[in-house]
C-alpha cells in the first residue's frame, strides 16, 4: 500500500465547500421545502409542515403531473434511441475509408453546437402548418397527403419534438463513438479479416465491445439529458397543445413562477429521486463491465 | 517659472474637477427598464409617447417586450428572482396582486392626474382601493368582428340570438367560408372570458365563486360555454387547422375573406389590422356581440385598460415616477393618441375619435354590453392557465367535465397561493 500521499488533504477543502454550499446544501434545503406550504406570500419564517400534501396533490391533481413525470421517462427513453443507434451506425461508418468523411463529420455535429433556444425558433417555424417550410415542400413536391400539424397534433406532436432533439443531438454522440473507435487497435480488425471475418461480424465481435466506455458515457449523457429536458420542449411547444407534452421540469417551472415553491420542489425532488436511481443502475452496470473487462 | 506652471496646471484640473461635479445627477440622462406584453409595447401611441419622451427628456428606455403566450410566467419569474423592472405595463386585475403591488409599485392614489381618468375606467387602475397605475391605453369594446361585405353578399342577417348565430356559421360553411378564426395554439386570443362576463356580474355568484363556495364546474352557463366550444370545433366552424392557428396569421385570414369573424376589440382594426396589406380594409368589418352560449342574446366586452406601473424600490424609483406623470400630461398623450380610433380614457383626451364599429353598434352595445369582470374580479383568474385547458378540450385530450375541472384546480391553486379568504 502506498501510504506516501500525492496531494494534501486540504486540497479537498475548496471543491468540497462549493459542492456542500451549492448543491448539497440547496438540494437538501429544496427536499425540505417539499414538505411546506412555502409560496410567494409565507415568506420570512411562516412556512408551514404540511406532510405529503404536495406530492399527494401531484399524483392525484387533475392537472396531470404525473403525465409530466410520465413524458419525462418516455422522452428519456425514446429520445436516447433515437440518437445512440444512428450515431453508432454513423459513427462506423465515418470510421470506414469514405472520400469526404471529414466534410460529413463536421455537418453532423455542427447542430449540436447551436443554442436550443435557436434551433427551437427555427423548427417551430419550419414546423408550422400553415405557412411552415416543410409543409409547403410537401406540397411543392405534391406529397401534400403527408402534410401534419406537426407541433398541435397529439399524434405527432411528440415526434416532431423527438426529430428536432436526435437532430440536434446525433452528431454530438456520434463524436464521442469517433473518438471511442480511434482508441480500436487496427490489428484487431485486420486479424479478423485474414479470419474471415465480415463486416457485421467485426462490428458485433470487436467494435461493439472495445467501444462499451463510449456508449456507456453517451448512455449516462443521454439519461441525465432526457431526465432534465426543458428548453427544447419549452421552445417548440411550450408544454401544449394544452399540456400533452409537459415534463416536470416545465411544470416546475410554471408552478415556480406562479410563486407555488412547495409544490414545484417536490417535483424537482421527485426529478432527483428518479435521477438518483437512474444514477446508480448506471454506475451499477459500469462497475460491473469494468470487473469483466 | 516652473513653479508657476505647476500652480497653473493644478488649478485648470482642480476647475475641471470642479466643473465636473457641478454637472449634477440631475443632467445625468438617466436609462429606465420597462417589461410588457410584446404586442402591448409595439402599439401606436405607446411607440409615440416612448419617442416623445426620449426627444423631449433625453433619458432612454430600454423597452423589453416579453410575448404574450408566457408573460405572466417569465415575469413573475423576474419577480421572484428579484429582477423587477423599473417600469411595468400590466393588465392590472386581479392577476396584478400576483406581483405584490403594496410592496413593489408606487401608489398613485393622491396623484393629480387621478382626477383626469374616466369614471368608468378608475377601478379597473385599482387594487384594494389604491391606485397603483396609469391606464394609458385604449378603450375598446370587444366581441366578434365581422366580415360585413361577406354577410352581405351572402345576404346574411345579423344574428340576435345563439341559435340564429350557429345557423350564420352553418350558412357561411355551406358557401365554403370559414365561420370564425380562433388562434387556438396561442391560447390567449381564445377570449372565453368574454363569455363569463354575464354569468358572473351577478354578484352573489361572484362572491361565492371568489370565496370558494362554487366552483365552474357546478355553474351550467359555464358547461353550457364549453360545450358550445367544443361542438363548434367539431362541427368547423374554427375551421380545420384550429389548433396551429396563431394570432399572428389572423389579418391575413380576416384580410383575405378565408374567415369571416374573430373574436376581438374594435379598436384593434385601427391600431394594428393593416388596411392597405389586404382585400378587406378595416371598414369593411362590423362589430356583433360574442355569442359564447352563456347568454341567449350574445354579450360585449367592456373596456380592459393596461396599467403603467413604476417600481418604488428601483434606484430610478424617482425618474419612472417622472415618467408617468409624463404620459398623464395632457399634452403628451393627445400627441401620442392623435387620430386614434379609441374611446378616452382621460378626461383631457380631444384627439381621439370612437371607431365606426363602436359607433354603428353602439344601441347593441347599451344593450348586451357588460363590463369586463373575469380578469379584474375574479380570484385567481388566468386567461391563460384557462385557455389552455380549452386547448385540450378542443383537440380531445379532455371532455368537458375534467376540462372545467381543471380550470377550477388553475383558478383555486392561485387563489391559495395569494392566500384568499375562504381557499
Amino acid at each position: 500500500m502506498n501510504k506516501k500521499k500525492i496531494y494534501p488533504w486540504w486540497f479537498l477543502v475548496i471543491p468540497l465547500v462549493l459542492y456542500v454550499c451549492f448543491f448539497l446544501f440547496p438540494s437538501l434545503l429544496g427536499v425540505f421545502y417539499s414538505f411546506t406550504d412555502w409560496n410567494s406570500r409565507t415568506m420570512g419564517g411562516k412556512v408551514s409542515f404540511v406532510g405529503l400534501k404536495n406530492y399527494i396533490e401531484i399524483f392525484t391533481s387533475n392537472t396531470d403531473y404525473a403525465s409530466g413525470i410520465f413524458n419525462t421517462l418516455k422522452f428519456t427513453v425514446i429520445s436516447n434511441i433515437l440518437k445512440l443507434i444512428p450515431a453508432l451506425l454513423l459513427a462506423i461508418m465515418l470510421q470506414e475509408g469514405i472520400r469526404g468523411k471529414n466534410i460529413y463529420r463536421t455537418i453532423l455535429y455542427l447542430p449540436s453546437i447551436l443554442p436550443f433556444m435557436i434551433i427551437g425558433l427555427t423548427f417551430r417555424s419550419i414546423l408550422n402548418y400553415n405557412n411552415g417550410m416543410l409543409n409547403a415542400v410537401l406540397d411543392a413536391l405534391h406529397l401534400g397527403f403527408l402534410k401534419q400539424k406537426w407541433l398541435s397534433d397529439l399524434n405527432v406532436v411528440w415526434k416532431s419534438i423527438y426529430g428536432v432533439d436526435a437532430w440536434r443531438g446525433i452528431g454530438y454522440v456520434m463524436t464521442i463513438f469517433l473518438a471511442g473507435l480511434n482508441t480500436i487497435p487496427q490489428t484487431y480488425y485486420e486479424a479478423a479479416k485474414i479470419d474471415g471475418a465480415g463486416f457485421w461480424q467485426r462490428v458485433r465481435h470487436i467494435t461493439l465491445p472495445m467501444l462499451s466506455g463510449s456508449i456507456m458515457i453517451n448512455l449516462v449523457f443521454g439519461l441525465t439529458y432526457g431526465l432534465k429536458v426543458f428548453d427544447i420542449v419549452y421552445v417548440l411547444t411550450n408544454g401544449g397543445p394544452g399540456h400533452a407534452t409537459e415534463v416536470i421540469t416545465t411544470y416546475s417551472y410554471q408552478l415556480y413562477s406562479s410563486g407555488q415553491y412547495g409544490l414545484s420542489t417536490a417535483l424537482n425532488t421527485i426529478l432527483l429521486i428518479i435521477t438518483a436511481i437512474v444514477g446508480v443502475l448506471v454506475v451499477k452496470v459500469m462497475s460491473r463491465q469494468e470487473v469483466q473487462q | 517659472m516652473k513653479k508657476r506652471m505647476m500652480t497653473l496646471v493644478t488649478c485648470a484640473l482642480a476647475a475641471a474637477a470642479f466643473s465636473a461635479m457641478g454637472c449634477s445627477a440631475e443632467d445625468k440622462p438617466v436609462t429606465l427598464t420597462l417589461y410588457g406584453d410584446a404586442g402591448n409595447v409595439q402599439r401606436p401611441f405607446m411607440q409615440k409617447l416612448f419617442e416623445l419622451y426620449e426627444e423631449k427628456t433625453g433619458n432612454k428606455l430600454d423597452v423589453q417586450g416579453i410575448e404574450s403566450e408566457n408573460f405572466e410566467t417569465v415575469c413573475l419569474t423576474k419577480f421572484q428572482t428579484g429582477d423587477i423592472p423599473d417600469l411595468f405595463l400590466h393588465h392590472g386585475g386581479y392577476s396584478l396582486d400576483a406581483y405584490n403591488p403594496a410592496e413593489n409599485f408606487v401608489n398613485f392614489t393622491d396623484a393629480a392626474w387621478v382626477s383626469d381618468i374616466q369614471e368608468s375606467v378608475l377601478p379597473t387602475t385599482m387594487r384594494d382601493g389604491e391606485v397603483y397605475g396609469l391606464p394609458f391605453w385604449e378603450a375598446s369594446y370587444s366581441g366578434l368582428i365581422y366580415n360585413q361585405r361577406i354577410f352581405e353578399e351572402l345576404d346574411i342577417e345579423l344574428p340576435k340570438t345563439q341559435d340564429e348565430f350557429n345557423a350564420v356559421c352553418d350558412t357561411l360553411l355551406e358557401n365554403g367560408v370559414q365561420p370564425i378564426y380562433l388562434p387556438l395554439k396561442d391560447a390567449w386570443p381564445i377570449l372565453y372570458q368574454y363569455g363569463m362576463d354575464p354569468i358572473f356580474e351577478d354578484a352573489e355568484l361572484l362572491e361565492k365563486l371568489n370565496t370558494n363556495q362554487i366552483t365552474y364546474s357546478e355553474i351550467p352557463e359555464m358547461k353550457a360555454q364549453m360545450e358550445w366550444y367544443k361542438m363548434a370545433a367539431d362541427q368547423g366552424y374554427f375551421g380545420e387547422s384550429f389548433s396551429t392557428d396563431t394570432w399572428d396569421y389572423c389579418m391575413e385570414v380576416l384580410g383575405e375573406g378565408e374567415a369571416a369573424m374573430m373574436y376581438c376589440w374594435d379598436t384593434w382594426l385601427y391600431s394594428d389590422y393593416d388596411s392597405e396589406a389586404y382585400t378587406y380594409t378595416a371598414d369593411d368589418f362590423g362589430l356583433m356581440p360574442a355569442f359564447l352560449a352563456t347568454t341567449e342574446n350574445g354579450t360585449f366586452e367592456g373596456p380592459n385598460c393596461c396599467l403603467m406601473l413604476a417600481n418604488k424600490n428601483s434606484e430610478n424609483a424617482e425618474a419612472a415616477i417622472e415618467f408617468i406623470n409624463f404620459m398623464a400630461d395632457p399634452e403628451n398623450y393627445n400627441i401620442a393618441f392623435e387620430d386614434f380610433q379609441t374611446a378616452p380614457v382621460f378626461k383631457q383626451q380631444t384627439t381621439i375619435q370612437a371607431t365606426p364599429q363602436y359607433q354603428a353598434a353602439a344601441d347593441w352595445i347599451a344593450e348586451v354590453g357588460h363590463a369586463s369582470i373575469a380578469n379584474p374580479e375574479i380570484i385567481g383568474f388566468s386567461n391563460v392557465d384557462g385557455a389552455k385547458c380549452i386547448q385540450e378540450l378542443l383537440i380531445g385530450n379532455v371532455d368537458v367535465d375534467t376540462c372545467l375541472q381543471r380550470m377550477d384546480e388553475e383558478r383555486i391553486k392561485a387563489a391559495k397561493t395569494q392566500n384568499a379568504a375562504g381557499f
